[in-house]
């Protein structure tokens, strides 16, 4: 039984500027299972005006879980994360970043600035895939999260 | 005391000119003594009795006294008022004295006052000592110079000088000033004052031409009784030493910037070139994942070719990473016992082949002073390599050995594989050099670039070479701290 329940799909955002990353997300979380919806934006600010459902986002729900990759056009991955934790509204959604980098200073920095997890994303196609499947297990099937 | 009394001696005075040690007396003009203090006969033996009206010719050394006359004539001439001549005065028994004479004229009087200062102590160490003047004469690339308290040379001596067209002789009495262009001595002479103060200088100085570079050390010169006599430097001829340090100076700069452009590219190489492999990677992949066998045979080898390239790429990526970061360590070198480092790498090899497919012996072997792991990574790629080129069917057999030489460590690693082509010796150490198609045996070959960059940076060598009986060997030096160093 999924603490989400079975009453609604899970929603994901995905904050991330390259384009074939963001399908490659969408065909790991499609292989790993039915019931998630993906949503991405392709900066720091379009992140942060659709989380606060402004502008062309006012009718968008709140995502269960923001994916967030940290090297991003406009504003970066730690500022989003530094405002989402600082509006209330937002400092309780899960994130997880998923970068490239594995510079421990990233690392810090991200946890420090609440961070739920860090992760950094496999070369391998079939790492990657189950990277995704794991994400997905454990934060939209296994954790209880706030109620959207 | 009951000395014997002397002629227009200034009374008043009459005192002092008794205790000194000094020489005093005067001259007429005709060269003979008018009188003299009772110094002289404590330095010379000879009563003053005997003295007064003596020519003062006489008392010289008969090698000085051409000297003597040139101050004598240039005095009559009125060109000098105050002259100064060192010369030998000899003593009853025939001795020689060196002693330094200060003179003034007064002409009212028509006599020559002269105050002489007995010299004999340094000049006995330096100008008379014939031995020693023999064995500094002919040091190689050395110049000897003594100098007095007023920076003179006393004596200067050695085989650059002559070698340079210079004459001893025309140093011996000359002020330092005389001999040297006024910015060289600007340099020199308030380090030898600092000698001459007690403290020993060592520094650098270039001829004038700029052809010479010379180190030069100066210490001061004490007689037994504890008295400063002047000092002594020694110059060596350091100029191809020098050149020598200037050219490695640069080939370090050299090596170390093209090592921070190498970084500089591996670190571009990781972060841009990965981005989009990952990506080539990741969607031909998938491609295989929901294509293979669903187009044709063709689709299926071609996106085979393109996943095996990424792959390679892959590799060759990590392996530059991996040479750029061989040999920079910002650990402090400590001794590392390379028996050990060679036990674990052969149980590693060991591990990965299983115990029976390779033999790896080794005998003791030393601590060296060294980066640990970076010594692990060279012994892992050498024995690696041995194990890795053998011929097939054949069981690899790798012996590690150490030598002591003169200034640290040779190590051999000897295999029984395929062996290394005499030709082939130095380019197997390049990055990315292979000698055999990738069929034959994998690998990106850069094991053999990281190991000598390893050795480079340790400060050895490594060289390869085939092995008479079959097999290669490799052999590199890892130098030894030197002792309290």
């Amino acid at each position: 039984m999924s603490p989400l329940g079975a009453s609604r799909p899970a929603r994901v955002l995905l904050v991330e500027d390259n384009e074939a990353d963001v399908r490659l997300t969408r065909e790991a979380l499609r292989e790993a299972g039915e019931n998630v919806r993906l949503s991405a934006v392709a900066d720091g600010d379009l992140a942060l005006t659709y989380l606060r459902r402004e502008a062309g986002f006012a009718d968008v729900p709140r995502p269960d879980l923001v994916l967030l990759d940290l090297n991003l056009p406009r504003k970066n991955g730690l500022e989003v994360l530094e405002e989402m934790r600082a509006d209330e509204r937002l400092a309780c959604i899960p994130v997880i970043v998923l970068t490239s980098s594995a510079a421990h200073q990233d690392v810090e920095a991200c946890y420090a600035r609440g961070a739920n997890a860090f992760v950094v994303k496999p070369l391998e196609l079939d790492e990657f895939m189950d990277l995704i499947g794991a994400i997905r297990n454990f934060w939209l099937e296994v954790a209880q999260l706030p109620s959207g | 005391m009951g000395g014997p009394r002397y002629q227009q001696t200034p009374a008043s005075a009459g005192r002092l000119f008794a205790l000194s040690h000094d020489l005093m007396g005067a001259l007429d003009l005709e060269g003979r003594l008018v009188w003299t203090n009772p110094a002289w006969e404590h330095l010379l033996g000879r009563p003053s009795a005997e003295l007064v009206g003596a020519s003062y010719l006489e008392l010289l050394h008969p090698d000085d006294r051409d000297r003597a006359l040139a101050i004598q004539t240039e005095l009559g001439a009125g060109r000098t008022t105050r002259p100064e001549l060192e010369v030998r005065l000899l003593t009853r028994e025939g001795q020689e004295r060196w002693v330094l004479f200060n003179a003034v004229y007064a002409p009212e009087e028509r006599l020559l006052y002269i105050s002489g200062k007995d010299v004999s102590a340094l000049a006995e160490r330096t100008v008379l000592n014939s031995r020693y003047r023999a064995l500094v004469s002919n040091l190689p690339d050395t110049v000897v110079t003594l100098f007095d308290t007023e920076l003179r040379i006393v004596v200067a001596e050695g085989a650059q000088l002559a070698r340079r067209g210079l004459d001893p002789e025309e140093y011996a009495g000359r002020t330092l000033a005389e001999t040297m262009p006024a910015d060289q001595y600007a340099h020199i002479a308030p380090r030898y004052r600092a000698a001459l103060e007690g403290e020993p200088q060592s520094f650098d100085i270039d001829t004038p031409d700029g052809a010479v570079t010379y180190r030069v050390q100066a210490v001061p010169l004490y007689d037994e009784h504890g008295r400063l006599l002047g000092g002594m430097s020694v110059s060596r001829d350091v100029t191809e030493p020098r050149r020598q340090q200037r050219t490695m100076a640069l080939r370090r700069a050299e090596l170390e910037r093209s090592n921070a452009e190498l970084a500089q590219f591996a670190y571009v190489a990781s972060h841009d070139l990965s981005e989009p492999l990952r990506m080539i990677t990741s969607y031909l992949q998938l491609l295989r994942r929901r294509y293979h066998g669903r187009i044709d045979d063709d689709a299926d080898a071609f996106i085979g070719y393109a996943v095996d390239g990424a792959a390679r790429m892959r590799a060759l990526i990590d392996d530059l990473l991996a040479y750029s970061r061989a040999g920079r360590s910002e650990r402090p070198t400590e001794p590392v016992d390379t028996s050990r480092v060679v036990a674990e790498v052969a149980g590693t090899l060991h591990a990965l082949a299983g115990d029976a497919q390779v033999r790896i012996e080794w005998e003791e072997l030393p601590t060296v002073e060294g980066d640990a792991p970076q010594l692990a990574q060279l012994f892992q790629n050498l024995i690696g390599n041995g194990v890795k080129f053998v011929a097939p069917g054949v069981r690899p057999h790798v012996r590690i050995a150490a030598a002591r030489e003169a200034h640290g460590w040779r190590f051999s690693v000897e295999d029984n594989g395929i062996g290394i082509d005499e030709r082939h010796a130095e380019r197997v150490f390049g990055m990315f050099q292979r000698l055999h198609t990738r069929d034959e045996f994998e690998g990106t070959g850069i094991g053999l670039a990281i190991a000598r960059k390893v050795v480079e940076r340790h400060g050895g060598e490594i060289s390869a070479a085939p092995r008479p009986a079959g097999g290669s060997c490799f052999t590199f030096t890892l130098p030894v701290q030197e002792e309290g160093a």
